[in-house]
């Protein structure tokens, strides 16, 4: 909601701008101030709910003082790495991330929040933010869930990796605790023949947007359906992975009805107390997007006769 | 409780500056009231309208909605350094003004320097890709056409706009 027209940030009682160095010095600036402090990184976000008086922190820590936390790079052995401060313009970009991880780019380029659509928050929000907050994260998370993302978090006393599918509870908000920092996403390297989708539903102002992230990949054989995994944001307030509905398909052969039972199944599970309307919209949503995975993963087949 | 003020070093429309400021201050409130810069408006200041567009570093961003700190070390451009030092104006500000594209001229700026961003980005888009682009300007004079025609007609300049 809009507190007022011509709001400023002049109202606001003062706060001070601290400039860490190094992610230790930020963590132990977050664990000397805890709820006082707030970290600021594109600040898309904060200070629309600064303005909005949501918050109103005595001290702000900036994460741009701390060198390295913008980049992008792969090898073999670890995969794509990208720093939390990477924005989403740096990795929509990014020749690395649309190789090895085109739907993350796929993902990026549709996310609809009013406020990140527009180009300027395109330009500022960071990957890191935008995966803290449950609005703008539903629209990457499932991507990275399908992909096996681990997220680098550190904290005062060293780091650890936590998976993507792990990062939230049950409210959207990423689990590690007030004086931890997200510096990195880690994607691991992705086997040729998989089928990757990303999907996102239309919206208007009486529906918001659903979107899911399918990955199927196809047995040696190229018979039988031996991974699939189908993770929906939008729905719940954290991404949901439809772990029952993919039971249904997994070692079978690929079969039209066994699609829709999936696609059926698959929205009941991730709608669950949904209205009957969105939970339709996600079972087409769903069906449509295992189509195409499975035109994707036997693609490459296909062209090899 | 004294808020320490911090030194902001930031080049604006090609002038170096170095400004001791409070923290909350935004890159809006440095460019007019600092600076003297009003051809950055102030409207909305929630980043719905654009009027206070610039560009830090070939990015677009609402000038509102970020803390002149986190311009630190970067370049800023406002409309006022569009036009070349000998006063020819850009090709955007030329076609604006070839194709009527504004009517009270308030969202003109913001409008400008948006288009500027995007052009550098993607040289020739089309129509769509315009509209999609420049859909974080508003204008409540309710023209919004013509300004399409005009940055259409910039960007099929085969040589583009630097």
């Amino acid at each position: 909601m809009r507190s007022c027209y011509f709001s400023d940030l002049e109202g606001i009682i003062e706060f001070e701008y601290l400039e860490p160095k190094t992610t230790k010095e930020a963590c132990s600036l977050l664990s000397q101030h805890q709820e006082k402090a707030k970290i600021i990184a594109g600040g898309t976000k904060l200070l629309a709910s600064m303005k909005q008086r949501e918050i109103n922190p005595q001290y702000l820590i900036n994460l741009k003082s701390i060198p390295n936390l913008e980049y992008v790079n792969y090898d073999d052995e670890e995969g794509l790495k990208i720093g939390a401060l990477t924005t989403l313009f740096e990795i929509s970009q990014s020749s690395l991330v649309n190789d090895k991880a085109t739907i993350l780019v796929e993902a990026v380029q549709q996310r609809t929040p009013v406020m990140n659509r527009t180009r300027w928050a395109y330009y500022m929000a960071t990957i890191g933010g935008h995966l803290s907050h449950p609005v703008y994260s539903a629209d990457i998370a499932p991507t990275l869930i399908i992909l096996g993302a681990k997220a680098v978090v550190e904290g005062v006393k060293g780091w650890k990796t936590v998976a993507l599918e792990d990062f939230f509870d049950k409210t959207g908000v990423p689990t590690f605790q007030n004086d931890e920092v997200l510096t990195e996403i880690r994607i691991p390297k992705q086997s040729a023949e998989m089928g990757l989708v990303y999907m996102k539903s239309s919206s208007s102002p009486d529906t918001h947007a659903l979107n899911v992230a399918v990955l199927l990949q196809l047995d040696a054989k190229h018979v039988n359906i031996e991974e699939l995994k189908i993770v929906a944001g939008g729905i719940a307030p954290y991404p949901l992975e439809a772990h029952g509905a993919e039971g249904i398909m997994k070692g079978n052969q690929i079969d039209n009805d066994l699609i829709e039972e999936t696609a059926h199944a698959a929205a009941k599970e991730v709608g669950e107390g949904c209205d009957p309307e969105t939970q339709g919209r996600a079972k087409e949503l769903i069906e449509e997007a295992i189509r195409q995975a499975v035109d994707r993963a036997i693609g490459e087949f296909a062209l090899g006769y | 409780m004294e808020i320490a003020k911090k030194i902001l070093k930031v080049k604006v429309n090609g002038r170096p500056y170095e400004l001791l400021i409070k923290p909350k201050t935004t890159l809006l409130q440095l460019l007019r009231n600092d600076l003297g810069l009003t051809g950055v408006k102030q409207a909305c200041m929630d980043n719905s309208c654009g009027a206070c567009t610039v560009i830090v570093d070939q990015m677009a961003v609402k000038a509102c909605s970020v803390l002149a700190l986190q311009v630190n070390g970067r370049e800023v451009t406002t409309v006022e350094g569009l036009a070349s030092r000998d006063g020819k104006l850009h090709p955007l500000q030329q076609a604006f003004l070839d194709y009527h594209a504004f009517q009270c001229g308030f969202c003109t700026p913001g409008k400008l320097m948006s288009a500027k961003a995007m052009l550098d980005e993607n040289p020739h888009p089309n129509e769509e890709e315009i509209r999609r682009d420049m859909e974080g300007n508003l204008c409540r004079c309710t023209g919004y056409t013509q300004y399409i025609d005009a940055i259409k007609a910039v960007a099929q300049k085969k040589e583009g706009v630097k």
